[in-house]
């Protein structure tokens, strides 16, 4: 073994309080890596994932010219022949203008936005009826799912009834009653409690828009296929003008408001991980610095100011590696555990956790990098000292 | 290596030439003048005695021949070659290959074991550690009578001790040149002894060349020459 490693693991080793603070010095720089982008991934990919549960689906498909007519459960039928699509459901949504008379006051909404559902299809489609909270999802035409904004705006409960107002397609208004069967409560900021839902049936009456379905929202069984399907679907109704979107383009531009507040803690990430890197060299200057007097002594035997450089180098390399290697352990059995629970900060968004061996090995890697990094500026100063300084220092 | 050899005054090479040595140590009011023009010379093979005063300047003195400090004035040339000349890695170089040192101090690697200490001059010459440099490394401790402590912390010796250490790693790659700095100033006076024997007999069948300071010259009997320091500057030669 070459004398400079010899030296390296010898002033190194019998010296644990340096050694054990600069490793975790190095770790909690990883950490912060490591942690950043889980939570940064975890919020995109929990956004998506209740986007695609509740409002797109894994395949958004409409048409860019008006709405789908009677065409709707023809393109239905079609994506269920696929394999990996496992069900598919029209929507159709509207506006409405709502009141109660509850508790004898006249409680009024205006501008609320109505999703229209196929109440056999959409549950296997989407998890919308799972939000309804109070009551049940609607199951049949005259019934209202009320988001719980709406419903506490109404003063109603499960039970109340409800005149909506809607506008028709040649711009007359219609109304009708309807029995709130459901108060619904979605997580995640997703925008349903200002919402209220029932039959697309009821809507297509309503409105006089006959047969008319203006979304299909489809769900895979792994979104992986999402592009598969998205090809097949743009070659089979290539005459037919349909938006078709994966999940990623219809959330956009949810996903565009959300970036630059993940940015943000990015950039706290970042600062976290600065310091961490200044810690490790005040703790590389403060090995090196206690090691002034053997830097003397392997000086005063012969030893160049390259071999002191490299064997300080060498420590910040084996700091470096035991780093990345407790980091890697680390950062797995963090990664793995929130993977396995729903981690979510307070009521709201559940973090969509996902486990990355390959970058968590990188970032473990990275700390080599910082370890060996930190470890050159103090070795360089302390090889430059004549050997006599070197061992008179105090 | 910048090879400005140069003839000594006999016509052979000395191993160490000292040409109006000056160290000054501080500057302005607070300066110590610790070597004063000092001039010498010392052949190959010689035993050569410093001696003077605390204070006269004899381990200035060594550490400049050791190339372990560099002069304020004059030139130092150890085997004929004008370390003025050479650059910080050359002076490594030279130290390396041909100089032992024994430390008034020690300055043993404390988390090293005794015998990794005197390994270590073999191990940067060879490239790197051989089983057959630790048997070389426990032979130079037996003799300097370590036997018994090779594989012990080198800090968890005597002061003793750690002096015999000092004095087995100096000589373990057999230089040219040992120099030492009271090597046997903590020893009892049968260890100093057998030190002094010891670097005698090497003197005798190496022909390595000895500059030892020392404050007891009796004990080493008859040498070749005994500079005198007082105040930093020759006092005599004899
Ligand atoms: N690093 C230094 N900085 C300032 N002055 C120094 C330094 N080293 C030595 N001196 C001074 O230089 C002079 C010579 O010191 P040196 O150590 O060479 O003496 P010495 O003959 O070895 O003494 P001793 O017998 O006590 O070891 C002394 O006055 C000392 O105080
Ligand atoms: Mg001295």
């Amino acid at each position: 073994m070459d004398f400079r490693l010899v030296l390296a693991t010898k002033l190194l080793l019998k010296r644990k309080g340096n050694f054990i603070a600069s490793v975790t010095a190095l770790v909690i720089g990883v950490m912060v890596i490591l942690f950043n982008s889980l939570i940064f991934n975890g919020v995109a990919e929990g956004i998506l994932r209740d986007l695609a549960d509740y409002q797109f689906g894994h395949v958004l498909v409409s048409k860019n010219d008006g709405n789908f007519v009677n065409e709707d459960l023809q393109l239905i039928s079609y994506v269920q022949t696929f394999s990996y699509v496992e069900a598919a459901a029209p929507r159709l949504g509207s506006i409405a203008w709502m009141n109660s008379t509850e508790g004898a006051s006249l409680n009024e909404v205006d501008k609320i936005v109505i999703i229209g559902v196929d109440p056999l299809r959409d549950p296997k489609a989407s998890l919308l009826y799972s939000t309804v909270n109070e009551g049940s999802f609607v199951a049949s035409r005259g019934q209202l799912v009320l988001g719980s904004n709406v419903a506490s705006d109404l003063k109603a409960t499960v039970g109340t009834r409800v005149d909506v107002k809607m506008v028709t397609a040649s711009g007359e208004d219609a109304i009708r009653q309807f029995v709130v069967v459901g108060i619904s409560k979605s997580p995640g900021g997703l925008a349903f409690d200002d919402s209220a839902i029932m039959t697309v049936e009821d809507i297509r009456e309503i409105t006089g828009r006959e047969r008319e379905t203006d979304q299909i929202l489809i769900k895979l069984t792994d979104r992986s296929f999402q592009n598969e399907l998205k090809s097949r679907l743009s070659n089979a109704y290539a005459e037919e003008n349909l938006n078709i979107q994966t999940l990623e383009e219809a959330g956009e531009e949810t996903l565009a408001g959300i970036r630059s507040g993940i940015a943000f803690i990015n950039l706290v990430g970042y600062f976290g991980l600065l310091s961490a890197s200044f810690a490790i060299v005040t703790i590389m200057m403060l090995m090196v610095s206690n090691k002034t007097k053997d830097i003397g002594i392997i000086k005063s035997l012969g030893g160049k100011s390259t071999d002191v450089l490299i064997i300080f180098i060498l420590q910040g390399l084996i700091i470096g590696s035991i780093a990345a290697l407790s980091g890697f352990i680390v950062g797995s059995i963090v990664g793995l555990y929130l993977q396995s629970i729903e981690f979510s900060f307070g009521p709201g968004l559940v973090l969509e956790v996902v486990y990355d061996p390959v970058f968590t090995l990188n970032s473990s890697l990275f700390s080599v990098v910082l370890g060996t990094g930190a470890a050159v500026y103090p070795a360089l100063r302390a090889s430059k000292l004549q050997p006599i300084d070197a061992m008179q220092h105090s | 290596m910048n090879p400005r050899r140069r003839r000594g005054i006999r016509g052979n090479t000395s191993i160490v030439e000292s040409v109006r040595l000056t160290k000054i140590y501080g500057s302005g009011d607070i300066s110590t003048v610790a070597l004063n023009d000092v001039s010498f010379e010392i052949q190959r093979g010689e035993f050569v005695l410093i001696v003077g005063q605390s204070g006269s300047g004899k381990s200035t003195l060594l550490h400049m021949i050791g190339l372990l400090d560099k002069p304020t004035g004059g030139r130092i040339l150890i085997d004929g070659i004008d370390a003025t000349f050479l650059s910080d890695s050359d002076r490594s170089e030279v130290r390396r290959h041909k100089i032992g040192f024994i430390f008034q101090a020690f300055n043993l690697l404390a988390d090293l074991t005794v015998v990794e200490n005197v390994m270590l001059p073999m191990m940067m010459i060879g490239n790197g550690a051989s089983s057959a440099m630790r048997g070389e490394a426990e032979l130079v401790l037996g003799k300097v009578g370590l036997a018994k402590q090779v594989e012990k912390q080198a800090n968890q010796l005597s002061g003793g001790q750690m002096q015999r250490v000092a004095v087995a790693r100096a000589l373990v790659n057999r230089p040219a040149l040992v120099l030492g700095d009271e090597p046997t100033g903590n020893l009892d006076s049968k260890s100093s002894q057998d030190v002094i024997n010891l670097m005698k007999e090497l003197n005798r069948e190496l022909k390595q060349t000895f500059v030892i300071v020392t404050h007891a010259r009796e004990a080493f009997g008859n040498v070749d020459r005994t500079i005198v320091l007082k105040d930093g500057k020759i006092e005599s030669i004899e």
